[in-house]
């Protein structure tokens, strides 16, 4: 009989998870247990990608940059605070992940509602660090941001538009 | 980061004064995935452990992608329609149970992946990325209802891993040598930059360390993989500030299996630092 416990190493909130994968026949005088440690990886959303606010004027772009910088173009009249998304990844100790982005543009929608005519796009995303990076060494932990551009049309009829991007980390 | 490309709108008509806001989206859907990467040889089958480590309960969508690794070491997604008809039988062959699953805060579950080789099937390895994300939550009847003059944004990132499953079938030989190790400094950070070649019928990983004349380890990139599509690629490992100023004179950089792989030796190469 072989019972065999797998266990998530990683830091924090996950004291509890073993999974038991086989418990089979008892009809064997010896048993052996093994443990193993499996490599894990974690991604939570710490900050939302914010646009501050924007008087859409007879409309423009707004692009805030991965980097914090922000471009804008056209009419748009914008304050408050304007961030990127921020993300944190934890995993094994000097290792590599990667980004991915979409290469489209999202669509947002008057009230979410995808028949909707109202809609604004998302496009431009970008991240940074660009390209591969390295999780700590100490701690195994690195974050990143990601930024895109809006775009604002004249008399954009007024109400909340929302939509979704897609940001993946990639291990290799 | 530089910005290429400025659209200008036409300015027409009067101008509509709409306050824009956006509502920052709680965090909803984090997750934890392991193990990172999981090779199955013929017949065989594994599990993937997803948990839910955000403080909400979320439901995790799981697909089976394609990728290709570039020369950079990049990943571009592709499409069914690009597929060669070896991305297309990893498609069909790599199978996994369930493919929607709601979580509990602290809650995980293992994902089940089997494999149902087709018959004829020519010896080599088979890859999908398996992505796992969470649903965004469905819209609440308020976030549509907008104040009657202003325009507010929400936007909800859908986050989620990818990690690579692999099916080796036969006997898979695999070599790779390393060369043109040279020091690169850049605003953003230093690295020293090499070329990793590869050959052979399989993916090769592991880890790049850099040893000095005297034994002592001066960095270490872990998790660097060169897929079967690419015989060549780059790899930058990236130098702490201490690094940087240990990097003289002769370094050797060895290219490992991971320790809990083995650790056997896969390349190496020296290069003089000034």
């Amino acid at each position: 009989m072989r019972n065999s416990l797998r266990f998530v190493a990683v830091g924090a909130a996950l004291a509890a998870a073993s999974f038991a994968t086989s418990a089979s026949a008892a009809a064997s005088a010896t048993a052996t247990a093994t443990a193993e440690i499996l490599q894990s990886l974690t991604l939570t959303a710490d900050t939302a990608l914010d646009f501050g606010q924007i008087a859409a004027n007879t409309g423009g772009t707004v692009k805030v940059n991965a980097d914090s910088t922000v471009v804008q173009t056209g009419a748009v009249v914008w304050t408050g605070t304007r961030a990127p998304a921020g993300f944190t990844v934890t995993g094994t100790k000097g290792a590599s992940v990667v980004v991915t982005l979409p290469t489209v543009a999202s669509t947002l929608y008057l009230g979410g509602n995808t028949a909707s005519p109202s809609k604004m796009t998302l496009d431009q995303f970008n991240v940074d660090p660009v390209g591969g990076f390295q999780l700590d060494a100490t701690t195994g932990k690195a974050n990143f941001n990601v930024g895109g551009r809006l775009t604002v049309g004249s008399a954009q009829t007024a109400g909340t538009y929302s939509g979704t991007f897609a940001v993946s980390v990639e291990y290799q | 980061m530089t910005v290429s490309r400025f659209r200008h709108l036409a300015m027409a008509g009067a101008a509509l004064f709409g306050a824009l806001s956006s509502a920052p989206a709680a965090a909803q859907g984090d997750l934890l995935i392991a193990p990172t990467r999981v090779i199955i040889s013929q017949g065989g089958s594994s599990e993937v452990i997803l948990s839910n480590i955000g403080s909400e309960p979320a439901t995790y969508r799981i697909s089976a992608e394609l990728r290709r690794m570039t020369e950079d070491g990049d990943f571009h997604e592709v499409t069914e329609a690009e597929a060669t008809p070896a991305e297309l039988a990893a498609l069909q062959m790599i199978t996994y149970a369930p493919r929607r699953i709601t979580l509990l805060p602290g809650q995980p579950q293992s994902v089940r992946i089997s494999i149902r080789q087709p018959e004829g099937l020519p010896d080599g390895e088979y890859r999908v990325h398996l992505n796992f994300r969470a649903v965004p939550p469905a819209l609440k009847p308020e976030d549509g209802a907008g104040s009657a003059t202003g325009v507010s944004i929400k936007l909800i990132p859908v986050y989620g891993i990818t990690i690579p499953v692999f099916v080796r079938r036969g006997r898979l030989d695999v070599s790779a040598t390393l060369a043109n190790a040279h020091l690169v400094k850049e605003p953003g950070g230093s690295f020293v930059e090499l070329d990793l070649t590869r050959a052979g019928q399989r993916s090769v990983y592991g880890e790049f360390i850099g040893k000095s004349a005297r034994g002592e380890v001066l960095f270490d990139l872990r998790g660097i993989a060169a897929y079967p599509e690419i015989t060549h690629r780059k790899v930058q490992i990236p130098l702490s500030p201490d690094a940087l100023a240990k990097l003289r004179g002769p370094v050797k950089i060895e290219y490992r299996e991971l320790p809990e792989n083995g650790g056997a030796l896969i390349a190496e190469t020296a290069a003089t630092f000034p």
